[in-house]
């Protein structure tokens, strides 16, 4: 009797989660979306803001990742329409392969920055804060990540790189290299875009930062695909459209620590 | 702050299937670790064993091979459903079986090694056919076992990151599950709204567990094991 009970609570049970789960699993059709590598997230959630505000009735889908893992995932056909690139490559390798409608276009350059999770008594120099210290250097995996291979191109243009090469420490991206200055663990190479995030806001005037010299690291291209597979194509390229030219966008760009692009390539997405 | 729950649904959405549909398929391979003794069965039970050995990335990087359009698994999937495995729903869920199927073998395979031979010869002189002394005699005799590897490989597949990322794509209202989502709070260094989600799915998982843990104890407490 009891055994029938219980079995009986343990179906109705079953039967509702399985219920609740079905019921808010249904589709959504005309979603753009667009893969977005994951130092660019910020800006591009405000990109969509701003362009479902301009356009009503469209629907854009952020979906963020490390470039890598994003290239990947359209290699082996993920369904995404559009793929921001924290760098030139990826996206040219997508090309290559015959999965893109056009070349990459840069959409914004990255900036670097050098920050420590301190305040600095007399200012932050570039020299004084990797020189001498004894303390960590932390710059994103340089064989990964376009920040982290600007980042050992200011060493090595600096002069620095000899002295600073007994105490880097290679994180896994821009973030994890930032969160370890956060954390005290010595300076750190990284975007300027991650000042917006909380938890920077948080520590605001509570740590100390500047931004390197542009001229001691090559450009930190980021460039933008559609991907030929997309199904929303007219949508997509409206949204492209809307990042590379529209006058909101340059400004949210620039407010997320970019340099947007003052020319753009149009018509050679074909 | 508005809290999404669309990860947290597909995450234990994930969790009931992936659970439900597991026990099915082990159970066959179970008995034939219990029951049977064959030259490779060290062979197989090893096999058996590897998807735990793998680093979640090596596991996912493999599985997008076969699940793609092109792979064994997704060219099979799309001929029978019409529609691809990859970066979808039922990809995540065969992915997920794979990587806890060991988690779930084995504890039912140590359950049927523990129940005394005796009484299932017994049935047999009663009578009964090998089906009916599987349904009376020997699943009511491991009911533990049965709870705990239910416990374990639902509890593992709610803590799952690595293969459903990349298998899964992180699309929101699909494959995005809770894990990822508060991955990508940290990435985007989010800690307040990490530590709210971590908060939300830390609780119901714990819920969660802890009714399956009264209802498997209580029953076990019944029988006096």
């Amino acid at each position: 009797m009891r055994r029938e009970k219980r079995e009986k609570r343990i179906k109705a049970w079953t039967f509702t989660l399985l219920a609740a789960a079905a019921l808010l699993s249904c589709g959504r059709e005309n979603v753009l979306r667009v893969a977005v590598a994951a130092n660019f997230s910020a800006a591009a959630e405000e990109l969509k803001k701003e362009y479902e505000k301009l356009n009503p009735g469209k629907k854009v889908e952020i979906i963020t990742g490390s470039s890598g893992k994003l290239a990947m995932q359209i290699i082996h056909g993920a369904p995404y329409d559009l793929f921001f690139s924290a760098d030139m490559k990826r996206p040219g390798k997508l090309r290559e392969r015959g999965l893109t409608t056009g070349r990459p276009l840069p959409y914004a350059f990255g900036r670097l920055i050098l920050v420590r999770g301190k305040k600095e008594k007399g200012g932050m120099t570039l020299k004084k804060a990797l020189e001498g210290t004894g303390e960590r250097v932390i710059l994103a995996n340089p064989e990964l990540a376009p920040y982290g291979k600007a980042a050992m191109e200011v060493l090595e243009r600096a002069g620095l790189l000899a002295n600073a090469k007994p105490r880097l420490i290679i994180a896994e991206n821009v973030v994890q290299s930032a969160r370890y200055a956060l954390l005290g663990k010595g300076v750190s190479f990284t975007a300027l875009s991650l000042l917006t995030s909380p938890a920077f806001r948080e520590r605001e005037g509570k740590i100390s930062w500047i931004e390197v010299d542009k001229k001691l690291y090559g450009e930190i291209k980021q460039g933008v695909v559609i991907i030929s597979k997309s199904e929303n194509r007219e949508a997509a390229r409206s949204f492209l459209d809307f990042v590379l030219t529209g006058k909101e966008a340059k400004r949210i760009i620039r407010h997320y620590g970019y340099t947007p692009v003052e020319k753009t390539g149009r018509g050679k997405m074909e | 702050m508005d809290i999404n729950m669309t990860p947290f649904i597909v995450s234990f959405k994930l969790a009931a299937v992936t659970t439900a549909l597991l026990l099915v398929v082990s159970f066959p391979f179970a008995l034939l670790l219990s029951f049977t003794r064959f030259r490779l069965k060290p062979l197989l039970e090893s096999l058996i064993t590897l998807p735990a050995v793998l680093p979640p990335t090596v596991l996912g990087f493999y599985l997008i091979i076969i699940f793609s359009p092109g792979g064994i698994a997704g060219k099979l999937f799309r001929n029978i459903f019409n529609t691809g495995l990859l970066f979808s729903f039922p990809g995540i869920v065969l992915a997920s079986c794979i990587y806890s199927f060991p988690l779930m073998v084995l504890p039912l395979k140590n359950g049927l090694d523990s129940i005394d031979r005796a009484i299932i010869e017994a049935s047999f002189t009663l009578g009964k056919t090998k089906c009916e002394t599987l349904i009376s005699v020997i699943i009511p005799n491991m009911k533990l076992p049965i709870y705990s590897a239910l416990v374990t490989v639902f509890a593992h597949t709610i803590g799952g990151f690595g293969v459903v990322l990349m298998v899964g794509g992180n699309i929101p209202g699909v494959t995005r599950v809770a894990s990822i989502a508060i991955y990508e709070w940290v990435e985007k260094l989010d800690f307040a709204n990490a530590h709210i989600y971590s908060g939300i799915l830390v609780s119901i998982s714990l819920v969660i567990i802890f009714i399956l843990n009264q209802v498997n104890s209580r029953g076990a407490g019944r029988k006096g094991v």
